[in-house]
C-alpha cells in the first residue's frame, strides 16, 4: 500500500465490520472513562484561587480514594446530589480532631498548622469545634473574603468523589 | 360474457381494436402474454425481513412513540422540575404579561400545605399555595434575570403516590441593584401523586458543609 493510500485509509477507513466494531469499544470505554474514573470539570468560582483558577478546566481522578483514605491537605472534590456539580476544597482537618481559627491562623488540636498554600491575607476566628468520625474538615485556599461569605466545613468521607488530576 | 377459447391458437386471443374483433379477456388470460406478471402479495412480516432498514426504523419510532405517549412516572417527576424551573426563571426585561402567566403556573405545581425547611436559616415551617406563590413573585422582582436549574435528580418512589427526590438546585442571577447571586444547593424533595399530578409537598435544603 502507498503511502497516500494509506493516508486516506487513516482519515477515511472503509466501514468494514472489524472498524465498526472499534468504534463501539472505543466509544464505550471513553464513556466509561470519562463519566466515572477521570471526570472532567470546570472550575466555578474564587474559593481555591491561587491554587486552582476561576475558569480553569482539569479532571476529578476518582480511584485515589479506591484504596487510602483522604489525608490532610488534600484537595478533594465533594459531590452534592450527584457529580454534575461539586465542591472543590482541602481537607484541614480530620474525623475526631478538633479545629479553630485564630487571627487567621489554622490550629488543629491546638497546634499551629503551617499553610503555605493560603497566599492572601486571612483574619478568621471560629471558636474549636471536633470533627465527626466519618468526617473531614475541607476550607478552600482562599480566604481573603468575610468567613461568613465563605462556604466551608465537615462533610462525610462518603461525599468525597475524587482528587483533581493535577 | 365473452368466452375465449386458447388451446389451438398459434396467435394472441387478445386483439386490439384495430383488428375489428376486440373483446375483452377474461381475468384468467390477463398477464398470461405480453406483459409482466403479478407480482405475489408479501406478507407484512415476510416485507420487513426483505426490508431490515425500514424494519429497524419502524421498531425506533415505535419504541418513541410509546415513550412519549405513555410517560413513565418519573419522567412526570421530572417534567415538575422543569416546569418550576421555567416558571422561577426570569429573562431581563420580562414583561408584565409573562410575569402574570408565570405566577398562575406557579399555583397548580405545589401542594396545598409544602414544607420547607432551611436549616442554615432556621426556616421550617409549612406554607400554603398562595403563600408560595406570593414568595417566588416577590422574589423573582428582586431580579433583573434569574436562572434556577435542577441537576443530578435522583428519584424514588418509597411508597405508592410518594416520590422522594435527591437533586442539585442551582440558583444564578443579577439582583437589580447590579449584584450577581451565584448559589447551589443539595435539596430534597418529597412530591405527592394527586389527581394524577404529582404536587411538589416538601422542600428541604441539605447542608453539605456544616461549620
Amino acid at each position: 500500500m502507498t503511502p497516500k493510500n494509506r493516508l486516506r485509509q487513516f482519515f477515511f477507513p472503509s466501514v468494514t465490520p472489524k472498524f465498526l466494531l472499534r468504534v463501539v469499544v472505543l466509544s464505550l470505554s471513553a464513556y466509561l472513562v470519562f463519566t466515572y474514573v477521570l471526570i472532567p470539570i470546570r472550575i466555578q468560582g474564587s474559593s481555591m484561587e491561587p491554587t486552582y483558577h476561576n475558569g480553569s478546566i482539569n479532571f476529578c481522578w476518582t480511584l485515589d480514594f479506591l484504596f487510602s483514605r483522604p489525608q490532610r491537605y488534600d484537595v478533594v472534590a465533594v459531590r452534592l446530589a450527584g457529580n454534575r456539580v461539586m465542591l472543590l476544597k482541602r481537607i484541614v482537618a480530620l474525623g475526631g480532631e478538633r479545629v479553630e481559627f485564630r487571627h487567621g491562623k489554622l490550629f488543629v488540636e491546638g497546634n499551629n498548622i503551617e499553610e503555605p498554600y493560603v497566599r492572601y491575607p486571612c483574619d478568621w476566628n471560629l471558636l474549636p469545634r471536633q470533627v465527626e468520625q466519618g468526617s473531614v474538615y475541607v476550607v478552600g485556599d482562599n480566604r481573603s473574603m468575610p468567613i461568613g461569605d465563605h462556604y466551608f466545613g465537615q462533610a462525610s468521607i462518603r461525599r468525597m468523589v475524587g482528587v483533581p488530576l493535577w | 360474457m365473452v368466452k375465449m377459447e386458447s388451446q389451438g391458437q398459434t396467435h394472441s386471443p387478445i386483439q386490439t381494436p384495430k383488428q375489428g374483433n376486440f373483446s375483452r379477456p377474461t381475468s384468467g388470460q390477463i398477464g398470461q402474454r405480453g406483459r409482466t406478471p403479478p407480482q405475489p402479495r408479501l406478507s407484512p412480516l415476510t416485507a420487513l425481513k426483505k426490508h431490515p432498514v425500514i424494519a429497524v426504523l419502524l421498531f425506533i419510532l415505535g419504541v418513541l412513540a410509546v415513550l412519549i405517549l405513555f410517560p413513565s412516572e418519573e419522567k412526570k417527576v421530572r417534567k415538575q422540575f422543569k416546569t418550576l424551573s421555567n416558571v422561577v426563571s426570569k429573562e431581563t426585561g420580562e414583561n408584565v404579561f409573562t410575569t402574570a402567566r408565570k405566577a398562575q403556573q406557579i399555583v397548580p405545581l405545589f401542594d396545598e400545605n409544602c414544607e420547607l425547611i432551611i436549616p442554615a436559616d432556621s426556616v421550617s415551617a409549612y406554607f400554603s399555595r398562595g403563600e408560595i406563590t406570593s414568595y417566588v413573585i416577590r422574589g423573582r422582582a428582586q431580579f433583573s434575570d434569574l436562572s434556577l436549574t435542577f441537576v443530578d435528580l435522583s428519584i424514588t418512589f418509597p411508597e405508592r403516590g410518594t416520590a422522594n427526590v435527591v437533586l442539585t438546585a442551582k440558583l444564578k442571577g443579577k439582583i437589580v441593584n447590579g449584584d450577581r447571586m451565584d448559589e447551589t444547593h443539595e435539596v430534597q424533595s418529597t412530591l405527592k401523586k394527586i389527581n394524577r399530578k404529582w404536587l411538589l409537598a416538601a422542600f428541604e435544603v441539605v447542608g453539605v458543609l456544616k461549620k
